[in-house]
């Protein structure tokens, strides 16, 4: 068995903002196995997209600092990786889905050109082998009528079509590690359902790794062998998808999924834990959650909980876990 | 052609006709041209029989149909001052006015595209600031003190170009220069500003994130998109190079339109005034159609609309 997919250590990122240094990031830790598959959920700001977006630093490096022990992709550091080593990985090892596919392809460029200039890059396809893998990638993500639509432009297909031909470009390269940042909020309902299907069925029959980013538990429960919850920049819980649901341990988690439980409101997701997130400009000692959590200690205010592996195969950063937990 | 463009057709027609009819209206309001030619001792019957010969004793509106009427058949009256055909006198004119404002146009678009993307690229840098800060002071500065320095350096001290006139292709630096300026200085800003947008939009990430090279990125996906604004203001500048023209004309003595209307305006010299003015508002619609014609090349969204 080879090493990890995905080896992050002690990740921070800072980004210098005009109100101040905004740390979206704090000493994260993370691992993938090859072809494992992982969730990640938070509240909206907790940081999930920019530690992804590290991954392969695809962030804007002015005013941002990014620290890390380690950083590695199927065996390869990516610390201190020169700029053309890096675009090297980037499509073939490590691609992404992004989550708005009206502004995530370039709206003056034909399908087929953005489909194919990655791999003729990569595996330097000539242009008529780039098309016809083209053609069988669009085939493959479900949009009809690929002969036409590849000569199209992205403002003549719709919503769900635009995001099956970014998974498409996506896949373009064969990638060993596929990040799906939140690649269907944008979408309708019913799309959504499509979309998650398809990318699970192929990276099911590509046995591609995964991180799949999301504010939605509940798709994950099918979808993620591990399910890691990020608040505030930092990985409060990390437990296979099973243990988690069954058993959160973190009282945030168990928050989450008592919000997000309630089949018969879906659209009040993740009110019920009142409180707000924590401004990531103005940090306070202690744990993030202390201020929302109603089973914070003293030491809560003061000491940040460290992530700590536990018996049962998760990861916890909590003083005053659930009980449940530890049965 | 598309709908969009046969619009835009119609509302070019539909300026001129408003144009030509301002320019006459505006052009009988400034007084009467008969007092200007008529001899000192003429009798008020010589001047109304001269009034009669040049047509201005007639309604106005049938001086403006016959004017319109003419000008649709390629004539633009006769000067009364000059005693030439308006088209004559304005075509002698034409290819010096275009060639400068040709040679500013070039520049300015030399200047400002290279330039904008190097500082959208070197963004708050010192490249970036010291760039911006003479653009500001590009755009800020009159036409004529501009000129009127470049003259003094180049012409006076260091002699190394002619102060004024119109000769070989010396003759044409210090007036394109001077044309050129204002213009780089705007598109630069713009082109920065542009570029800028475009290199923050969420597709160029999704270019990055294939692993493409960094001037694949730029000249593939973010330029083309990065000139559409551009190309409208360009369209404009070219229009304001030919109608601005004046000014520069007047320091450089350069034999164009501009000096032409200039002295006509002086003369009461109606038809001649109509003329210049007519031709530079066609030139000004006639750019602004081509505009849209390569904004359909540029950007293959408008087609639909
Ligand atoms: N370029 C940037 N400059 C300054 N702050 C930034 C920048 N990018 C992100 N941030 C901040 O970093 C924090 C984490 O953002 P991130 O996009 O990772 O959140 P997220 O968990 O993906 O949220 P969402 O669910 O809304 O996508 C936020 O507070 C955000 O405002
Ligand atoms: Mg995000």
């Amino acid at each position: 068995m080879s090493g990890p997919m995905l080896d992050v250590q002690n990740l921070s990122v800072t980004f210098q903002s005009d109100g101040g240094p905004v740390y979206a990031v704090r000493d994260l830790s993370l691992r993938l196995a090859p072809g494992e598959v992982i969730g990640i959920v938070g509240e909206s700001g907790s940081g999930k997209s920019v530690t992804m977006m590290s991954v392969l630093r695809l962030l804007d490096t002015r005013r941002t600092e990014i620290s890390a022990t380690e950083l590695a992709v199927d065996g390869q550091s990516l610390l201190g990786l020169p700029a053309r080593a890096l675009q090297d990985l980037r499509g073939p090892v490590v691609s992404y889905i992004f989550q708005d596919p009206l502004t995530a392809l370039n709206p003056l460029l034909t399908v087929g050109r953005q489909l194919t200039e990655g791999m003729r890059r990569h595996a330097g396809l000539g242009r008529a082998e780039a098309r016809a893998k083209a053609l069988d990638l669009l085939r493959r993500v479900g949009i009809p009528a690929p002969e036409l639509r590849i000569d199209q432009l992205p403002h003549q297909l719709s919503g769900g079509m635009r995001q099956r031909v970014m998974i498409a470009i996506a896949l373009a390269c064969d990638p060993k590690l596929l990040i799906a940042d939140e690649p269907t909020t944008a979408l309708d309902v019913t799309v959504q359902a499509e979309i998650v299907r398809l990318v699970q069925s192929i990276q099911a029959e590509r046995g591609m790794a995964m991180v799949w980013v999301t504010h939605d538990l509940a798709l994950l429960a099918r979808l993620a062998d591990r399910v890691v919850v990020m608040y505030a920049g930092r990985i409060i819980e990390d437990a296979p998808a099973r243990t988690l649901y069954s058993s959160p341990a973190h009282p945030y988690t168990a928050g989450l999924l008592a919000s997000t439980s309630r089949i018969d409101d879906p659209f009040t997701e993740q009110t019920s834990i009142p409180g707000m997130p924590p401004d990531p400009r103005r940090i306070a000692p202690g744990c993030s959650f202390a201020p929302r959590c109603t089973r914070a200690l003293a030491q809560c205010q003061t000491v940040v909980p460290p992530l700590v592996q536990q018996p049962d195969g998760r990861r916890l950063a909590c003083f005053n876990p659930l009980p449940e937990a530890h049965t | 052609m598309p709908l969009f463009l046969f619009k835009r057709f119609l509302q070019a027609l539909l300026v001129l006709i408003g144009v030509s009819f301002s320019t006459f209206i505006v052009a009988h309001m400034t007084g009467d041209p008969v007092e200007l030619m008529a001899r000192e001792n003429a009798t008020l019957e010589d001047k109304q029989a001269l009034r009669e010969f040049l047509g201005l004793d007639r309604p106005l509106a049938e001086q403006y149909l016959s004017f319109v009427g003419k000008a649709l058949q390629g004539d633009l009256g006769y000067s009364f001052v000059q005693q030439a055909p308006v088209t004559q006198l304005i075509a002698e004119r034409l290819p010096a006015t275009l060639l400068l404002a040709a040679a500013g146009f070039v520049l300015a678009l030399l200047i400002s595209v290279p330039l904008g993307i190097i500082i959208a690229l070197k963004r708050n840098t010192v490249w970036d600031v010291v760039v911006t800060a003479l653009a500001m002071i590009g755009q800020a500065a009159p036409g004529f003190w501009i000129g009127l320095m470049l003259v003094v350096l180049f012409a006076v001290e260091l002699k190394l170009l002619p102060v004024s006139g119109y000769g070989g292709p010396l003759y044409l630096v210090l007036p394109a220069i001077t044309l050129a300026l204002q213009s780089a200085a705007r598109l630069t800003r713009l082109v920065r500003a542009s570029m800028l947008e475009v290199l923050n939009a969420d597709y160029i990430r999704t270019a990055r994130s294939k692993g493409l090279r960094e001037r694949t990125i730029l000249f593939i996906h973010a330029f083309r998109g990065a000139m559409i604004p551009v190309v409208t203001m360009a369209g404009l500048e070219l229009a304001e190079l030919v109608s601005g023209a004046f000014i520069t004309e007047t320091i450089f003595a350069w034999p164009g339109v501009g000096r032409l209307a200039v002295n006509a305006v002086y003369q009461r010299d109606f038809p001649l005034i109509q003329g210049v003015v007519l031709m530079a508002a066609a030139f000004f619609v006639i750019i602004n159609f081509l505009v849209d014609v390569l904004y359909v090349v540029i950007d293959p969204r408008v087609k639909l609309k």
